[in-house]
């Protein structure tokens, strides 16, 4: 059921009709569960055996965990959540990836391998509630939180319909409790939710699929198409990943806010970002937070332990050969966590190469502040150069993201390189240039008052309005063109 | 006092918006407004020099040139020693679903070009939806003005006995008085006509009507149901497969009218009729008992068929339609050695291509 149907609407306003109806927290939280379920089930009902394993296992690791101070043992109950999550993601999403580059590699040497490919299709949103349940179990083991002792609220936190399939990959510290005691939505909730869920279907389905639409089929049969319309592909799906993907978070926070619940913002205006570190801080938060937490810091601190043994001159000496490994193993791994293929692969160690060519030649470890400072020409004139390298490298990483395979990423660039000229270039940079305006218009605004909800400061009767205007056109748009899935949710 | 105020100010900002949303819809191609205008002689036809970005099965961005059709803007009258052969028929003739460089008229003028050593121009005067009846009267009223070596007539079954004329409400109507042809044009004292004359400057300017019109059609054709309770509706009868390109009805009786179109059509003998699907023989002893020469598509498909490719599978939208990228010069180069055979273009002498390749178009 994707969030650009309107039977995700009929499904929304009876979860909302029973939310209100039912009695006491408890009873919310049974209908929120079964309404997840059923939400999830309505893509295929087997795969929901496959929600129930990280929600039984990661329950009883985190009483475990919670009951033992053995240090080992302590270990043992993590690394067993660790084996169970990560072996049911590896499983779907990575053997068939490893055992054909296995088997592309033995041929290599002259080995011949017999074809064990499992050909399993891919749960929607594996790598989505794998992570939000292992954050939980990392959580408790870190003590940073106590465990659950609602097996009700933590079957509720994994499988939560607005954001099992596609994120914001929601920290049990923050949703769990929320979880706990269920209200209803107060008036101020329900005008934030109306003004996200019309803000996401815009960019989602005026934004997004009208782009995605040109992009599927310019990456389709890249061959029929010429230098400019190529470039034009790479550009729109830059546009369309962004608008899809903050489109989609924007309606699940909208529903979160509809049912209550805050959950955690995704984006802050990416492509405004004039470095890449400021890039992965405004792009998929709550992935990115996740990587740093979880990933990134652990990485560090036993590389730098690694590192500090080779009596270095200084600790930034230590840097400069710490996180360019670390950074690399991160966004390779990032790469990875998007999709099995070494386009993704190619995708994360590109953006570990810009982070790392920044954080050692550009800015030598100092940290970009969120906000931008322009006191004069200088300023202005960095400003603009960060912006425009850092917009066009992001763009050109989306190419590797976006091609079904290296070569066709390769003949994007041998193309766009060996440039021929089209009829259809002017009206193809037209297009461009308007999407991609919007989207910068969009995030200026956002930019600018500092919140999502910006709409909302407006008069009641012309937020109204807007949103009204939003969805007559959305509404219209979707009656009469197929929907188009959420890219992410092939993650 | 207030709520009537509060009620301006919501009204105002709505249409604001609105406005704003359709000049987006408009620059960003996601929507073009309705590119036909009614003609008061031909009935919709498309408004010249209009932009036009289809998203169907396939993905078509082009414009209708500065005479009302599809293409290059080529004059009726001829400029110099370039000949043209004209295109009439449906949706697959019009080719809203590849870009303009990958029709197959364009594969046909590289053909005909290479094979005569002569400019060729393929002019495209497809209209979707249209059947034999119709091609007929806009041949008559509009095509036919163009000079021209060879106007194909391409039909299928279906075409050849429609069950009625398309929009009889807007468009001219072709019947028989007595044996002779004639075109009514009473359309223009319709209801509907004076309806959509009245409509046509907000219609042909505004993306979001447009929208509401095509939401309109998919309510007309029962398609409301699936749309909105997408697995709980219930299942519909037909299935839909995209347009049909013309499989033999069960019926085989040829009306009157075609047949007199065909006897009038055969009198010139630049026109061709071109099947898309093989006719059923009935029909096809219609056709040559008129004198009309026919060149079938059918065995051309077929050969794709049978080399594992489907002429009208679209592997990006998943879906069946009109021809496929594939097939587009397939058809081009078989139309060119088709005419070529048939006397209507001739060779040069010293010509050393080979008839099975066709060269490209750009």
């Amino acid at each position: 059921m994707l969030f650009n149907t309107f039977i995700f609407y009929i499904f929304l306003a009876v979860v909302l009709i029973g939310y209100r109806l039912a009695p006491g927290s408890r009873g919310r939280a049974w209908l929120l569960l079964a309404a997840s379920y059923a939400f999830y089930s309505y893509w295929d009902w087997r795969f929901t055996a496959l929600l129930a394993l990280p929600t039984v296992v990661d329950y009883a690791v985190g009483l475990g965990l919670g009951r033992t101070v053995e240090p080992r043992a302590r270990k043992r109950l993590l690394l067993a959540s660790c084996a169970v999550n990560l072996g049911a993601l590896a499983m779907f999403k990575y053997f068939d990836f490893f055992v054909g580059s296995a088997a592309a590699l033995g041929e290599a040497i002259g080995l011949r391998m017999d074809d064990v490919h499992l050909r399993l299709i891919l749960p929607m949103g594996i790598s989505f509630y794998t992570f939000k349940s292992l954050s939980y179990t990392i959580d408790v083991y870190r003590r940073q939180m106590e465990p659950t002792r609602s097996l009700l609220g933590y079957a509720l936190f994994i499988a939560f319909f607005p954001n099992v399939v596609a994120g914001p990959i929601e920290r049990a510290r923050n949703l769990l409790p929320q979880l706990g005691c269920l209200k209803t939505a107060s008036r101020r909730q329900v005008g934030e939710g109306v003004v996200l869920i019309a803000l996401g279907l815009f960019k989602k389905v005026l934004i997004g699929d009208a782009s995605g639409r040109i992009v599927d089929n310019l990456f389709g049969q890249a061959e029929l198409y010429a230098s400019p319309e190529l470039l034009a592909g790479i550009l729109l799906f830059t546009i369309q990943i962004y608008a899809d993907f903050s489109g989609y978070s924007n309606i699940a926070r909208g529903v979160g806010r509809l049912l209550g619940l805050e959950l955690m913002q995704n984006f802050a205006q990416p492509y405004l970002s004039r470095s890449f570190s400021e890039f992965w801080r405004r792009w998929h938060i709550s992935l990115s937070t996740w990587i740093w937490d979880y990933i990134f810091n652990p990485l560090m601190s036993a590389t730098l332990r690694r590192v500090g043994r080779l009596n270095l001159s200084s600790v930034q000496a230590e840097m400069q050969i710490a996180y360019p490994i670390v950074a690399m193993a991160t966004m390779l791994l990032c790469g990875l966590w998007h999709g099995a293929g070494v386009t993704f692969l190619l995708w994360g160690g590109f953006h570990g190469l810009l982070l790392t060519l920044e954080r050692l030649a550009v800015y030598r470890g100092k940290t970009i502040p969120m906000r931008v400072r322009i006191r004069g020409t200088g300023d202005l004139l960095r400003f603009i150069g960060g912006w425009v390298t850092t917009q066009i490298l992001v763009s050109f990483a989306w190419l590797f993201f976006r091609a079904e395979n290296m070569g066709q990423a390769w003949y994007f660039i041998e193309q766009i390189l060996h440039w021929q000229g089209s009829d259809l270039t002017g009206r193809f940079a037209g297009m461009t240039l308007v999407y991609g305006s919007v989207v910068l218009a969009l995030d200026q605004i956002e930019y600018r008052t500092g919140s999502e909800l910006y709409l909302l400061r407006l008069r009641p009767a012309v937020a109204a309005a807007v949103c009204l205007a939003l969805l007559i056109a959305v509404g219209l748009y979707m009656a009469t063109t197929k929907p188009l899935p959420f890219v992410y949710f092939q993650f | 006092m207030r709520s009537v105020k509060t009620f301006l100010v919501f009204g105002l900002a709505l249409m604001a918006t609105l406005v704003g949303l359709d000049v987006y819809l408009q620059l960003a191609e996601i929507q073009t407004p309705m590119e036909t205008r009614i003609d008061q002689r031909l009935g919709p036809t498309y408004i010249p020099n209009k932009k036009i970005t289809r998203f169907t099965e396939g993905f078509f961005i082009g414009s209708a040139n500065a005479y009302g059709y599809m293409g290059p803007s080529i004059p009726p009258a001829r400029s110099g020693l370039e000949r043209r052969v004209l295109l009439l028929g449906d949706s697959f003739v019009l080719g809203h679903t590849v870009l303009p460089r990958h029709y197959f008229g364009r594969w046909l003028e590289a053909r005909l070009r290479e094979v005569s050593g002569e400019v060729y121009h393929a002019l495209n005067f497809g209209k979707a939806d249209f059947n034999f009846w119709n091609m007929y009267q806009y041949y008559k009223d509009f095509a036919g003005g163009f000079d021209h070596e060879a106007a194909l007539f391409f039909v299928g079954a279906g075409d050849l006995i429609p069950a009625r004329q398309i929009a009889t409400d807007l468009y001219p109507v072709v019947r028989l008085d007595g044996d002779a042809l004639v075109i009514d044009r009473s359309f223009r004292n319709s209801r509907t006509f004076g309806f959509y004359k009245t409509i046509e400057p907000i219609m042909t300017n505004s993306a979001l009507l447009r929208l509401m019109f095509n939401a309109f059609k998919m309510v007309k054709r029962g398609e409301l149901a699936s749309v909105v309770l997408d697995r709980f509706a219930p299942k519909r009868q037909e299935s839909d497969e995209g347009p049909d390109p013309g499989t033999p009805p069960q019926a085989v009786e040829m009306p009157a009218l075609s047949r007199a179109i065909l006897r009038d059509l055969a009198r010139d003998p630049r026109n061709v009729l071109v099947i898309q699907r093989s006719l059923a023989k009935e029909l096809r002893d219609e056709v040559r008992a008129a004198g009309l020469p026919m060149i079938d598509l059918g065995a051309c498909l077929d050969s794709l068929q049978a080399a594992g490719q489907d002429p009208y599978y679209w592997p990006i939208t998943k879906t069946h339609g009109h021809w496929n990228h594939a097939t587009h010069p397939i058809i081009g180069a078989y139309l060119a050695d088709q005419l070529i055979a048939r006397g209507l273009v001739r060779p040069r002498e010293s010509s050393e291509s080979r008839p099975e390749e066709a060269s490209s178009p750009k």
